[in-house]
């Protein structure tokens, strides 16, 4: 039996190139991103698996796969055609690309590599590996491939009062969607204060390598992943829109509605240190900025 | 296009496969040999140094920095720890330390704050309980 993936282009190709294989594992390292960052930036998660034995660990990724196996099958990260066998080196490589998005999340933030040992790297990237491995595998239906609400045949009143989606009205909607969604993020996490736990295990050297991996991940979501409307967005004219300028703008917004969400919730006051401030603010626009991103394809 | 076209992989398909196997199959060897590793260590074992060349004075307390490392083959929930300042056979000075999750091989630096001049004295350390996960 052939399936076809939700979303994937329905002319079949003779075989997949080169830029198939980054395009899918772009995309599908993107979703990971989205879906498995926020069970990342919580500080009980690394403890938990630091406290893993490596058994336990092996276990975890064996559960893990299956998971991501049964979501591969049913939603996938691949366009194309795809059967039988396939399915279960799909999940293999889904596996891989969330250890990958693990290995440089962990790094960037001092948690693995700096003088820990390997079994806690392993602990750690066993205990945050299943919600990265399942955004990885769901690809295909987090956001349909090249399609937008913005496209007038969607229908939405959304789309219609957009209309050609041009100018400085293109660019106020993408800010607020940017806002909207690092708020949405700030919500959840700033509440339940880990970001102290976290600010605290981060080495403060580490941080301008979260800086780097914010912008980089956020840019790949937005203009390289093949998400909803990537090719109109790179066509869009109007005031930042560029996507450089897009990808540094989006983050300054996620940067302001974190530094506002701290102090509202009193994690940051008039006494807070500067350093306080920014390490909080820059370690919480991670998770904020991908958020923020994810606002954006909404739109 | 024929079913066995769509069913044949092309290279980049190969390469890419072959390189998730051998990322995920490092993970799996990484979690092996720190498993074999484990079974065949103590079951609990506190290592404290004290790095006495690296301690600074400041307003008469001498800063001497220490690691903690949990060589044994459990993870540690807590450990307490005394550290002890002697004179010679003497104890001049005594204060106890609480680690909180040392994980297998995991480490714990600090600065133990004393007004003993580590020069002239010497330290020990001495765990007084473990709790585990």
């Amino acid at each position: 039996m052939l399936f076809e993936s939700r979303g994937a282009p329905t002319r079949p190709r003779p075989g997949r190139e080169w830029s198939d294989e980054i395009d899918d594992a772009v995309r599908g390292l993107a979703s990971g991103f989205l879906i498995g960052i926020p069970v990342v930036f919580t500080v009980d998660s690394w403890w938990l698996g630091d406290q893993n034995e490596p058994l336990d660990s092996l276990t975890l990724l064996a559960f893990s796969y299956v998971l991501t196996l049964a979501a591969v099958y049913s939603i996938g990260f691949r366009r194309g055609l795809r059967r039988g066998r396939q399915y279960f080196g799909d999940a293999v490589e889904a596996l891989a690309l969330a250890v990958l998005a693990l290995v440089a999340v962990f790094w960037a933030l001092g948690q693995i590599g700096d003088g820990q040992a390997p079994s806690i790297a392993v602990g750690r990237i066993a205990v945050a590996i299943a919600p990265v491995s399942l955004g990885v595998a769901i690809a295909n239906h987090l956001l349909a491939r090249d399609s937008s609400r913005a496209d007038s045949d969607a229908g939405d009143a959304g789309a219609m009062r957009l209309g050609g989606r041009d100018g400085w009205r293109h660019t106020l909607v993408d800010l607020a969607a940017s806002a909207a969604g690092a708020l949405f993020l700030c919500l959840a996490i700033v509440p339940v204060d880990d970001l102290t736990a976290i600010a605290t295990e981060v080495p403060f050297r580490n941080l301008p390598l979260v800086i780097l991996l914010s912008l980089l991940v956020t840019y790949s979501v937005v203009f390289s992943a093949g998400f909803a409307g990537e090719t109109q967005r790179h066509r869009t004219s109007g005031p930042l829109q560029t996507p450089f300028a897009e990808t540094v703008v989006a983050y300054l917004v996620a940067l302001l509605v974190c530094l506002t969400v701290l102090w509202l919730f009193g994690r940051i006051d008039r006494e807070s240190a500067v350093i306080e401030v920014y390490t909080k603010t820059v370690l919480l626009a991670f998770p904020a900025s991908m958020a923020a991103a994810a606002g954006r394809l909404a739109v | 296009m024929t079913e066995r076209a769509a069913r044949r992989k092309s290279i980049a398909e190969w390469v890419t496969l072959s390189l998730s196997v051998l990322v995920v199959g490092a993970l799996i060897i990484v979690g092996l040999v720190e498993e074999s590793r484990r079974q065949e260590g103590d079951a609990t074992a506190l290592q404290v140094t004290f790095d006495t060349e690296r301690a600074t004075v400041r307003d008469k307390s001498f800063y001497i920095p220490y690691t903690v490392v949990n060589t044994g083959s459990e993870a540690i929930a807590s450990a307490e720890i005394w550290f002890e300042v002697y004179d010679g056979e003497r104890v001049v000075e005594s204060a106890e330390i609480n680690v909180q999750f040392l994980p297998l091989q995991g480490k714990q630096n600090g600065v133990f704050v004393t007004t003993q001049d580590p020069a002239s004295h010497s330290l020990h350390s001495r765990v007084e309980s473990l709790q585990f996960p």
